[in-house]
């Protein structure tokens, strides 16, 4: 058993750098889930742990061991891959059993593992087919199985559940949920699936470009991102990120549009402490969730008027985009009124919801 | 071939880096470098270094002498007669089995018992040893007791000596060229055909494109690579012992072509 | 029902020219083969007869009792196996690496290969004499099926890199997480995915090895160090003009194991072919 360390680990392929300054410590038993947008440098992570690549800079420790010069073989970890990467001159038993064997594991107890964990599964029998044989959803179970067999210490996964069907998918979710309360080992999983990351982590590391952007648990991140991209990325639909100027008269607010959003003391403190005066623009980010859509102006709300652009209908759920003075706004609608493109339209913002950050750096203010 | 670059290429199907760095890759290229170097590029240097003296084969002491058995060879008629014919008879020779490679592979990429029954037959030349095929070839195209001048005298057309007048001369040897070696011309743009995904096909026809159309912007640019391997695993190096000037005439044939390929790219 | 009738006509002209095909490329064989099952007075008939009336196996058991033939066809498999062998191993190895690596100048290397491979040829045959007579490996059968590899191994480079190139590298990291040295996974997991292709580069090599003529012809010379296709040559020069009966028996009996071999295997070598990056 055991966590897995990064300390400040850089990976540079030539001029490109792939990985930047990544520093992040999954407890043993934890459940990270790495989450971004493809090409974000996530599997590029998953890879240093595993010891497929080595770091530019910096250490990977596993149960608190240094491993960043040692190879996979010797890491005690396993890895499902993403094209689930099973062995096609091998059939199923022979792929389970391949990592036992290579590491001298006698045949029978070889064996008695194999089926153990073939029947918890519920691939018995696949056992002697090929992996061309198999379906998706079957595939995906032999790579799963192929990793537990060993009982490893450090699970890594590398989006396993993108290529199957969205049914699929949901059940194979709560399996790996159920598998890693069994098994209690640690599980470093990529994904660039939010919905699949809210539900399988204890904790979520946010990453862009190379670097992690945010690291905590899914709650977390989704009310309080720490930066403008973490606030872009999760949530569905998206926050709503729109530009408002600092200004005072009685009182602090932020002028956005028409409307005037008032600015609570310890908002007010830190764009101070910022270095933000009068007059500066700052990013305003609110959650759909947070914007009611209406016919008539509320009184101790801002609003803003505007009209219908489209009516997103998701499930039980219904987001309009509202054209304002200020950008579309999504807003979540609750109340049962109807609406059509073009209606004529007042969208409410929820004061105390707001998200202030600074548009130079993205952070949060 | 070409690898995805740059940061949208780093999710997968990348090169695998080495714990050890680099070496063992080093290690494995060595017979191969080994191989090349002492089998075939130091004959190929020592012949050139040797083109440029007086050295026979019967003494031990020699000089430089420059280029001057390039420029004895260049004059004489005797050499330069031969040299064009080998440039001719190597020209055809690969266009030839080119044309007819392709040609073979479009129409025997069938399921047709016959077309497998052909491509099988295909091979069977270039199993067979030169010595026997020129020797059956030139029993067959004999003047006086060829099969060829038998089998024409059934049809009534007077025989012909196929060996004997330079023209046709060439075109026996460039036809049994062709005849030996297609096979590897065949089977390489053949592969390459067949792994040509269907649905481009389907694609080209539902945007309207004709049978040519196709085969010049989907067939001829996807067999390209096999195109080019055939063409240097052709007649190149063979043909005459005077390398050197052979190897200049390759040069610009090789040139030429991939001059060709770039502005058909 | 047009459409029907123009598949009908397609079908038929296919089944037409593949005919003429099979005839063009079998008739010279089948003519061989009917040549030496002939008797040796009947060969010279003119115009000739296509089957022989009392076919004979006199030229095959001369051929295989009589002279150095069964020497020189266990003197061709010798070097057609190593060459084979030397062939695949070089190969496998760089293209392996070639696929890989990421060593810089890597595409100039698999480049300066195939120029190697362009610029040798016969023109190398003088050296290679010269080189073979001060090493002492003038009738060295090792030292020619060295010969016939390295002609050989410039192609089979290129054709093994590009399979290798088409093996997703995932298995291989599979196989390093599951506890394999780069070593292991090479021979445990790519190797045995690459098996068309080894079948491939071995007929290629094996085509090469087993038919050529020149360069034998000029380091081989003693009797019993000949390969086969010098075995037949020696037909035409020390009996008189052509012996057609013996070297179309020795023709034959050089042949039929290839045939088979290569016909048995052609689903290989085909599936190398076409797993190979012969495309971009």
């Amino acid at each position: 058993m055991g966590g897995v360390r990064f300390d400040r680990v850089t990976k540079l392929y030539g001029r490109i750098t792939a990985v930047k300054d990544v520093d992040f410590d999954a407890a043993d038993g934890e459940f990270l889930v790495l989450l971004g947008p493809s090409g974000c440098g996530k599997t590029t992570i998953l890879r240093l742990a595993a010891g497929l690549e080595r770091p530019t800079h910096g250490r990977v420790y596993i149960d608190d061991a240094d491993v960043t010069d040692i190879e996979p073989k010797d890491r005690n970890i396993a890895m499902v891959f993403q094209s689930y990467a099973l062995y096609p001159h091998m059939d199923v038993g022979e792929n389970l059993s391949f990592g036992l064997k290579m590491r001298g594991i006698p045949t029978d107890e070889r064996e008695k593992r194999v089926n153990g964990i073939a029947g918890m599964l519920g691939i018995e029998h696949l056992l002697k087919r090929k992996p061309k044989e198999l379906s998706g959803g079957e595939k995906q179970r032999v790579a799963v199985g192929r990793a537990i067999v060993r009982n490893p210490s450090v699970f890594l996964m590398d989006e396993p559940l993108s290529s199957l069907d969205a049914k699929l998918r949901v059940q194979m979710r709560a399996e790996l949920l159920r598998l890693h309360r069994e098994l209690g080992t640690t599980f470093l999983y990529v994904t660039h699936d939010q919905t699949e990351a809210t539900m399988l982590g204890n904790r979520i590391a946010v990453i862009n470009n190379g670097q992690v952007r945010q690291i905590g648990s899914p709650d977390e991140i989704y009310r309080n991102p720490v930066n403008l991209f973490v606030a872009g990325f999760i949530g569905t639909p998206p926050m709503n990120l729109v530009s408002a100027t600092f200004y005072q008269k009685e009182k602090t607010f932020f002028s956005l549009g028409e409307a005037q959003v008032g600015i609570d003391d310890r908002a007010h403190e830190a764009l101070i402490r910022n270095g933000f005066h009068v007059g500066d623009k700052v990013v305003i980010g609110i959650r759909p969730g947070d914007i009611s859509a209406g016919l008539i102006e509320t009184k101790d709300e801002p609003s803003l008027k505007g009209t219908i652009e489209l009516v997103e209908v998701l499930g039980t759920e219904v987001f309009v985009h509202v054209q304002t003075q200020v950008g579309v706004l999504t807003a979540k609608h609750v109340g049962n009124l109807s609406f059509r493109v073009g209606d004529a339209i007042r969208v409410s913002l929820k004061q105390n919801a707001i998200h202030i950050f600074d548009p130079e750096t993205g952070n949060r203010i | 071939m070409k690898r995805e670059q740059g940061p949208g290429g780093f999710g997968s199907g990348r090169l695998t880096t080495n714990f050890k760095g680099s070496g063992i890759y080093i290690w494995m290229l060595l017979p191969v470098i080994l191989l090349e170097t002492a089998i075939s590029l130091y004959p190929t240097l020592y012949t050139f270094f040797m083109s440029l003296t007086n050295a026979t084969l019967r003494s031990n002491n020699f000089e430089f002498v420059g280029l001057s058995n390039y420029l004895r060879a260049i004059g004489d008629s005797f050499f330069r007669q031969s040299f064009v014919l080998t440039l001719i008879y190597m020209a055809a020779a690969i266009v030839l089995r080119l044309i007819a490679g392709i040609g073979l592979a479009l129409l025997l990429n069938k399921r047709a018992v016959s077309a497998t029954v052909a491509r099988g037959s295909i091979l069977v030349p270039w199993i067979m040893g030169e010595v026997v095929v020129a020797a059956i070839w030139l029993w067959i195209l004999d003047h006086q007791t060829g099969l060829l001048n038998a089998l024409l005298q059934v049809a009534h057309i007077p025989p012909q000596a196929w060996l004997a007048y330079p023209t046709l001369a060439i075109a026996s040897v460039v036809w049994v060229a062709l005849w030996r070696n297609l096979a590897f011309s065949f089977f390489i743009q053949f592969a390459a055909i067949q792994s040509i995904p269907p649905d481009l096909y389907e694609a080209a026809r539902v945007d309207g494109a004709s049978y040519l159309s196709s085969l010049r912007y989907i067939t001829i640019p996807l067999i390209k690579v096999p195109i080019l391997i055939s063409f240097l695993n052709g007649e190149l190096g063979y043909g005459a012992a005077l390398s050197g000037l052979i190897l200049l005439g390759n040069l610009a044939l090789c040139l030429i072509y991939l001059a060709v390929l770039r502005i058909s790219k | 029902m047009r459409r029907h009738r123009t598949e009908k006509i397609r079908q038929f002209i296919t089944w037409v020219l593949s005919v003429a095909i099979i005839t063009i490329m079998l008739f010279p064989v089948a003519w061989t083969f009917l040549t030496s099952i002939k008797d040796p007075a009947e060969i010279f008939d003119y115009p000739p007869s296509l089957l022989s009336e009392n076919p004979t196996l006199v030229n095959y058991i001369y051929v295989l009792t009589q002279t150095a033939i069964p020497k020189q066809l266990i003197n061709s498999i010798f070097v057609a196996i190593a060459a084979i062998l030397i062939t695949i191993i070089a190969s496998s190895l760089a293209g392996y690496s070639l696929a890989r690596s990421r060593l810089k100048g890597k595409n100039a290397l698999s480049l300066a290969i195939l120029a190697i491979h362009m610029v040798s040829g016969i023109g190398n045959v003088i050296a290679l004499y010269i080189i073979a007579y001060q090493l002492r490996l003038l009738d060295s059968l090792p030292f020619l099926a060295l010969i016939y590899a390295s002609a050989a191994t410039p192609f089979s480079v290129w054709f093994m890199r590009g399979y290798f190139e088409k093996i997703p590298t995932e298995l291989e990291d599979a196989a390093m997480v599951d506890g394999c040295s780069r070593w292991q996974s090479f021979f445990r997991i790519s190797i045995p995915l690459a098996a068309p292709a080894l079948v491939t580069v071995s007929l290629y090599s094996f085509a090469i090895a087993w038919n050529e003529f020149i360069i034998a012809s000029i380091l081989l010379s003693s009797e019993t160090k000949k390969t086969l296709p010098l075995g037949i040559y020696s037909f035409v020069t020390f009996h008189g003009g052509f012996e057609w009966g013996y070297i179309t028996a020795t023709a034959i009996i050089g042949v039929l194991p290839v045939l088979v071999l290569f016909l048995s295997l052609q689903k290989y070598f085909l599936a190398g072919l076409m797993g190979g990056s012969l495309k971009e």
